[in-house]
């Protein structure tokens, strides 16, 4: 097919009148059943490389995407002009999934999306045997690559399966966020033989600002004072969940309307907060760097750091969001040089756990086959290490993940020893990485450039926009009303625990304070483990603040207490007293019906579940039917025994249970 | 181009539809060996190169072409195993067990080997422990002892996971805390229970998994009876606990002996009723309850007459030279064939003759002292008349 012929067809398929040179290149080597490495600039068409050959191919084109809004809107966008596209995703129902399986099977679909988890699915491989495929693109193939920002291990998955497709078979891979490394890692592990397409990744409509200050505060200020003056919408980056909640409270404080985005939200509240942001219904989305890869719109007018990243290619993965439509877009960092690189710096060097939590799992993996939750819990460790470890060790050919009734890890008996090697020169790339980012941030030249260049871009001439270029400042003024606002809202922002459930009449809580920002912690600690007795009345008073501000006046009929494991009667005097204050009366029913050990001996979540199930009961079920239950604790960590808790009461009839915490750990341990 | 690469052609050519294994090894020396071409090459080329260059049949190039367009699909059986950690072992790598080749040769090695398990097994010494799926108590403790004795001796075990004998072969060697190749009657991702069940002693080292065929392929009777030559191949010692005079041990037994293999099959007792006397009537070695070699329990039928003195009595050495004229080979047969029914080939192997087969054919259809029956392969006995001598 020549271009002339192939542009009348984009004109009758997508209704365009011809291609970029690029993506004729991109096409045309496709069609010829050549493999490709496309990099290219968001927004510049990447999309239609592909699209238009799975028209032109006889079988299936499948697309291997983590984007699952993308997907979505490309589907939807393709069936409109009459195109045979498709998703399968965990977000559609199975018998959603199901139908397109078998549209699929049954040659009756030109292009198919699929999320690269899809590929750790035996019922998907298992249909995937049977239908005829004509090609295979790989969307963000960056997550291919370690040396990446968002190395994804199932990608492994995909990378196997295109090394094993036979070498005539047409394969697309593309990104817009390569370094030369991570472009030469896609194209080693791809087996050598993708050609390599490049564009520039300059983004000329991007604006970067970088705002030093001297303190936490004075990005908080910073926003009081500017926010008003940047056009909607947009998303502001906080470094941890715990922040999103910060800043979109301080932000709502000031009157804006924002939302607090994280992974710790349920699915269904953060599909709730896309929905709306897809709206223009926020002046902006307080998140982890967790929205946007969920997320296709192109008027992203703004994007906020509140902390630096751990990378340049982080960075411009992150900024890359805003203004996909070629229309102007602010880009600014908040950089507090005295403090922010500990936390990109504890990012790296939690990135791996130490050598001894891998021997642990090894010697677990050897006895049986287990799933994660099995090896968690064999092992003791944090889920979070036990999914790095055996991503490693799934690497390393130590395990092999296996399908036997869910997810086993096989113990491989001819492995080499663990080479824990790599992740040391890792972490020092990823030191290197980090230095380039904050060097970014002291930069007086163009700082596009910076990035493309960094990016293994061709030199291109200034953006002429950044605040370097264009000389325009935007530096912190604070006033004194504005420190008095911040004050303000710093004592009264109490973090909100969420415990909803289906399963109990649990309602989301409230904690007094986190526990590591805090001298909440540190007096909650004297009291708990260096025998300091009760805990303060100062904690007392802002307990008692927390819930004033939490359940305004609602009305109470009884107030409970976790009963304790080791710290004597602590949490009892506590509840004691905000019993005697609120006039509430105190029901001392809630007991263990067996010993339970301390949460914080056991490293998951899953462990900490399974050492408070079922131990709690009541010692009289007609005291609390029927009742509206305030119950105290100290700390709220994973949610685990509050949860548990409420279980209890609500099967023997609590009408209500609201929980009342001092204090709230960052992050619980998922 | 990496070998991992090529798994995917390894598994369309190995289990080509309709081509007997002997016709895939001589495609796969042809194209690999001959003319040193990578599976992605020949499957690169069009189709009338393929008729230029290798003489294919309209038959087979279809065959073939059916296959290339299949190959999309066989990628995703390719990374599963790997995923999993299935290893497969071509014929022309190094890994490939060569005790297949030295046993089975062109005409059964098979073209693909995939296991799971410590994959050096396959260069240690094997013993195979084969029989019956109903065996007796006596094949069953024949069976433990063997096993025993191969654990202490650092033998590997190889059995075929089926009930009887194989099972017994199996948990003895364990017990024992010696090794075990298992030997699949199916595709090696369909054993999924027996994975679990054996998950420690895999993940060890101590039992090795390992399959022939086409890697979904469910239980069959077909695949069952062909699993037993590769067990058969990968030994190089064979003891048969109890024998039928048919069935997969049988077959096994025959084609072994056939090949100048060396069949230690346990010495019956007078009660049991099985095929293990025949066996050692057609050369099979005997061994007494533990293994251990022993006296065959009467003369070979090549002995009971006349002259038969004459020849040495150490069968188990299995050499004659048939230019010693020392025997009346036209009485030998006879004589066996005087016991039952027997094929030219049953016969030649029964009297260890260094004859054509076709020769003692055309002579036994031409002795008045002979018929046939019916039977396919066609056999001869004596007929009535003769036998009043």
């Amino acid at each position: 097919m020549n271009r002339q012929h192939a542009e009348k067809e984009l004109l009758r398929l997508f209704g365009f009148e011809a291609f970029y040179d690029l993506q004729w290149e991109v096409i045309e080597k496709l069609l010829a059943g050549k493999r490709v490495l496309f990099i290219e600039k968001t927004g510049y068409g990447k999309s239609l490389c592909f699209q238009f050959p799975a028209t032109q191919l006889d079988g299936l084109s499948i697309v291997f995407s983590p984007l699952i809004a993308l997907m979505r809107d490309q589907v939807r966008s393709m069936q409109e002009r009459g195109i045979r596209a498709a998703t399968i995703n965990s977000n559609q129902s199975p018998d959603e999934n199901e139908s397109v399986i078998s549209l699929a099977r049954n040659n009756q679909l030109d292009i198919l999306y699929i999320a690269p988890e899809r590929m750790e699915n035996a019922e998907w491989i298992r249909a995937a045997r049977e239908m005829k495929i004509a090609m295979v693109v790989v969307d963000e193939a960056h997550c291919i690559s370690i040396w990446g920002q968002s190395f994804r291990p199932n990608y492994r998955r995909i990378v196997n399966l295109v090394r094993l497709l036979p070498k005539n078979f047409p394969v697309l891979a593309t990104t817009a966020t390569a370094t030369p490394r991570v472009q030469q890692d896609i194209l080693e592990q791809a087996g050598g033989d993708l050609i390599l397409v490049r564009g520039r990744l300059l983004r000329p409509n991007l604006r970067l600002f970088v705002v030093p200050v001297n303190s936490e505060d004075e990005k908080f200020l910073w926003l009081a004072s500017h926010f008003h003056r940047i056009p909607k919408t947009g998303i502001i980056y906080t470094g941890t969940q715990a922040n999103t909640e910060i800043y979109a409270n301080w932000l709502n404080f000031l009157g804006f309307k924002t939302a607090a985005y994280s992974g710790r939200l349920d699915p269904e509240s953060r599909k709730g907060i896309e929905t709306e942001f897809m709206n223009n219904g926020f002046d902006g989305v307080v998140s982890t760097n967790a929205l946007g890869m969920g997320i296709d719109k192109p008027d992203i007018r703004f994007v906020i750091h509140t902390q630096v990243t751990q990378s340049p290619i982080h960075y411009y993965q992150e900024i890359g969001r805003a203004g996909r439509d070629g229309r102007e877009a602010f880009i600014i960092l908040l950089y507090n040089a005295a403090a922010d690189q500990s936390l990109p710096l504890s990012f790296i060097d939690g990135n791996k756990p130490p050598a001894a939590k891998y021997d642990k799992v090894i010697s677990a993996v050897k006895t049986a086959l287990m799933s994660k939750h099995e090896i968690v819990r064999a092992a003791n460790l944090k889920q979070t290490h036990v999914s790095v470890i055996l991503a490693d060790l799934v690497d390393q050919g130590i395990v092999n993940e296996v399908e036997a009734r869910g997810r086993k890890y096989f113990y491989n008996p001819n492995a080499g020893p663990l080479d824990l090697g790599l992740y040391e020169s890792l972490r020092r790339e990823q030191y290197l990485e980090l230095e380039k980012m904050i060097a970014y941030t002291g930069i007086e030249t163009c700082r596009m450039q910076y990035l493309c260049e960094y990016l293994g871009d061709e030199r291109q001439s200034p953006c002429g926009v950044c605040d370097n270029d264009s000389k325009k400042r935007i530096g912190v003024v604070p006033s004194e009303e504005l420190v008095e606002k911040l004050k303000n809202f710093r004592e009264t922002f109490f973090p909100v625990l969420e415990v909803e459930t289906t399963q109990s009449c649990l309602v989301n809580g409230v904690a007094a304070a986190y526990y590591g920002t805090s001298n909440v912690g540190s007096a909650i600690h004297y009291s708990k483990y260096e025998g300091g007795g009760d805990f303060p009345d100062w904690l007392l008073r802002l307990t008692l603040r927390a819930f004033r501000k939490h359940y305004g006046g609602e009305k109470f009929d009884m107030i409970m207490y976790v009963p304790p494991t080791e710290s004597g009667d602590l949490v009892k005097n506590f509840a004691e007293k905000v019993a005697f204050v609120l006039k509430i009366p105190i029901s001392h029913q809630l007991i263990k019906t067996e010993a339970t050990q301390p949460q914080k001996v056991f490293q998951s979540s899953i462990s900490k579940r399974h050492n408070v199930r079922g131990k709690f009961g009541c010692l009289s079920m007609e005291e609390i039917e029927g009742k509206r239950i305030l119950i105290i604790d100290d700390i709220f960590d994973s949610g685990c025994t509050i949860k548990e808790a409420g279980k209890c009461l609500s099967k023997c009839g609590a009408a209500k249970i609201a929980p009342l915490v001092i204090a709230k750990t960052l992050g619980g341990d998922l | 181009m990496s070998h991992f690469a090529e798994n995917t052609y390894w598994i369309a050519v190995a289990h080509l539809p309709g081509w007997k294994v002997e016709r895939i090894n001589r495609f796969i020396i042809r194209v690999t060996h001959e003319n040193q071409m990578s599976w992605s090459d020949f499957f690169a080329l069009e189709k009338k190169v393929w008729k230029e260059v290798f003489a294919f049949s309209d038959k087979e190039l279809g065959d073939l072409e059916n296959v290339r367009n299949e190959l999309p699909k066989l990628a995703f059986i390719a990374e599963q195993l790997t995923n999993e950690g299935f290893i497969m072992i071509p014929l022309n790598a190094q890994e490939y067990p060569q005790v297949l080749k030295e046993n089975l040769k062109t005409r059964h090695a098979p073209p693909v080997v995939y296991i799971k398990g410590r994959k050096g097994m396959l260069q240690e010494d094997a013993v195979a422990i084969v029989g019956s799926r109903k065996a007796g108590q006596a094949a069953l403790d024949f069976t433990s002892k063997v096993a025993v004795k191969c654990a202490t001796e650092s033998k590997v075990v190889v059995s075929g996971f089926a009930k009887g004998v194989d099972k017994q072969a199996l948990e003895s060697t364990l017990e024992a805390g010696g090794k075990s190749i298992i030997v699949l009657p199916q595709g090696i991702l369909t054993f999924q229970s027996g994975f679990k069940k054996y998950y420690e002693a895999i993940a060890g080292g101590d039992v090795l998994v390992l399959s022939t065929f086409f890697p979904k392929a469910g239980w069959d009777v077909g695949l069952a009876m062909a699993r037993n030559i590769i067990i058969y191949g990968l030994a190089k010692e064979i003891y048969v606990a109890e024998s039928e005079t048919r069935g997969g041990t049988w077959e096994g037994a025959m084609a072994g002996l056939k090949r100048g293999r060396n069949i230690y099959t346990r010495l019956p007792k007078p009660q049991e009723k099985n095929a293990n006397l025949k066996l050692l009537e057609f050369g099979a070695i005997a061994v007494d309850d533990n293994g251990n070699a022993t006296a065959p329990p009467r003369p070979l039928p090549a002995r009971l007459f006349e002259s038969s003195d004459a020849v040495g009595v150490s069968e188990d050495q299995g050499r004659f030279e048939s230019g010693e004229n020392v025997r009346h080979v036209e009485e030998e047969i006879l004589r066996l064939l005087e016991k039952g029914a027997y094929s030219s080939r049953e016969i030649l192997l029964a009297l260890n003759l260094d004859m054509d087969g076709r020769k003692i054919s055309r002579f036994l259809k031409n002795h008045p002292g002979v018929k046939t029956t019916g039977d396919k392969p066609l056999r001869y006995t004596r007929n009535d008349q003769t036998t009043l001598f």
